[in-house]
């Protein structure tokens, strides 16, 4: 006959072999996708003005100017041209904009864009240009 | 004459008023109706200056031929005082009284009838010549004055006129400013509900586009997901510690078994 006081019960949860393989293989699987990178948009952004709006703004400078006024000969000037990319769509696109950024980085702050550009992949074909000479200098 | 002749209050615009487009026609409307009421608003009626008989030579209004006129009647007076004097004498001669003293006497008193009647006669004309002189230059005097007054009424008319012109410019020019305005405002409502239409387009883009890009990303989360709902096995251990009572419990059945 046993029992008695100061007894102890511990219960243990196994995982199954194949959770493990699976759960190691998805790790490995994210440490080679967090090597791509930052995947960049060279895509448009912001759709561009359309001919009714340059005309609504060319008549607005004319009329103020008809009444003597001061207004703009073109209206558009000193506006970026905007790109034609396909299927009638004219947008202006960011992408020139981060490469800018990129590059002041990369002339301000070289330490940080290298530490940056050591954390992926050298995503090649122009990508991350700046980050990318400095990859190429630092291999 | 003073003040005699109409005077054109308001200058003809000197670029036309409908321009290549509606703006430019409202803005040289505009301008115009300006120019034109602040025309009007410096309007001011000449004076009125009535012409005086004093203050008119009146030479211009004699009868040039008016002393002509008295020297041929003075003639014919003459003349007829000849006759006079001759019957005079003839009477004389045939009552045998010739170069007497009633003669003279006679003579005499033909020549003063002769002298008062050509005085008269000359006083007669002058008046009558100084009169119609007078007359026509009254009546100068109000051919001028009303004149001045037509040409007043003229002119405040024409004033008038052009006031009320320049205010159907001011509307003109307003509802071209209109026209324009509405039409630009029609014309940037369809260039933004383009604009939009193609952002939408170019949104959804991006977004496919994210999707994409993020899709080695997300496919991470596809084992996870799956494993979420799974049941594993536990399993159960019991380790049983002896207590004081399991100690005497052994301790009796050691000695109750010697």
């Amino acid at each position: 006959m046993s029992g008695g006081k100061g007894g102890q019960t511990t219960s243990t949860a196994s995982i199954p072999q194949w959770v493990q393989d699976e759960s190691r293989e998805n790790v490995a699987r994210a440490n080679e996708i967090a090597q791509l990178g930052p995947i960049r948009n060279y895509g448009p952004s912001v759709a561009a003005f359309n001919d009714n709006q340059i005309s609504s703004f060319q008549n607005n400078a004319d009329l103020a100017s008809a009444f003597g006024m001061n207004a703009p000969a073109d209206v558009m000037a000193n506006m970026p041209t905007a790109q034609d990319y396909g299927g009638g769509v004219q947008a202006y696109g960011a992408a020139p904009l981060v490469d800018q950024q990129l590059a002041s980085l990369q002339l301000n702050d070289p330490n940080q864009a290298s530490a940056i550009a050591k954390q992926f992949m050298d995503p090649g074909g122009g990508l991350f240009p700046a980050i990318q000479s400095q990859q190429k200098r630092l291999g | 004459m003073a003040n005699g002749g109409y005077q054109q209050p308001m200058a003809m615009p000197t670029q036309p008023l409908a321009g290549g487009n509606v703006g430019q026609t409202s803005a040289n409307t505009y301008n115009t109706a300006v120019n034109a009421t602040g025309m009007g608003m410096g309007f001011t009626p000449n004076q009125v200056t009535p012409n005086t008989v004093a203050g008119t030579n009146m030479q211009q209004y004699q009868n040039p031929f008016q002393q002509q006129v008295i020297d041929a009647s003075m003639a014919d007076m003459n003349r007829a005082n000849q006759m006079a004097l001759n019957n005079v004498g003839a009477q004389a001669q045939g009552a045998g009284a010739y170069g007497g003293s009633r003669q003279g006497v006679a003579e005499a008193e033909t020549n003063n009838n002769f002298a008062r009647q050509a005085a008269a006669m000359t006083a007669g004309l002058n008046q009558a010549g100084y009169q119609n002189a007078q007359n026509m230059a009254q009546f100068d005097i109000g051919n001028n004055f009303a004149a001045q007054n037509q040409n007043n009424a003229n002119n405040f008319a024409a004033n008038q006129s052009m006031m009320g012109g320049a205010n159907q410019l001011a509307n003109l020019s307003q509802q071209g400013f209109d026209y324009s305005n509405k039409i630009n405002e029609n014309m940037l409502n369809t260039g933004n509900a383009q604009q939009n239409l193609i952002q939408q387009i170019i949104n959804s883009a991006n977004g496919q586009y994210g999707d994409i890009a993020q899709y080695p990303q997300n496919m991470l989360n596809l084992p996870v997901a799956a494993l979420g709902g799974a049941q594993f096995p536990t399993t159960t251990t019991n380790a049983k510690q002896p207590g004081l009572f399991d100690y005497l419990t052994m301790a009796t059945t050691s000695m109750g078994g010697r």
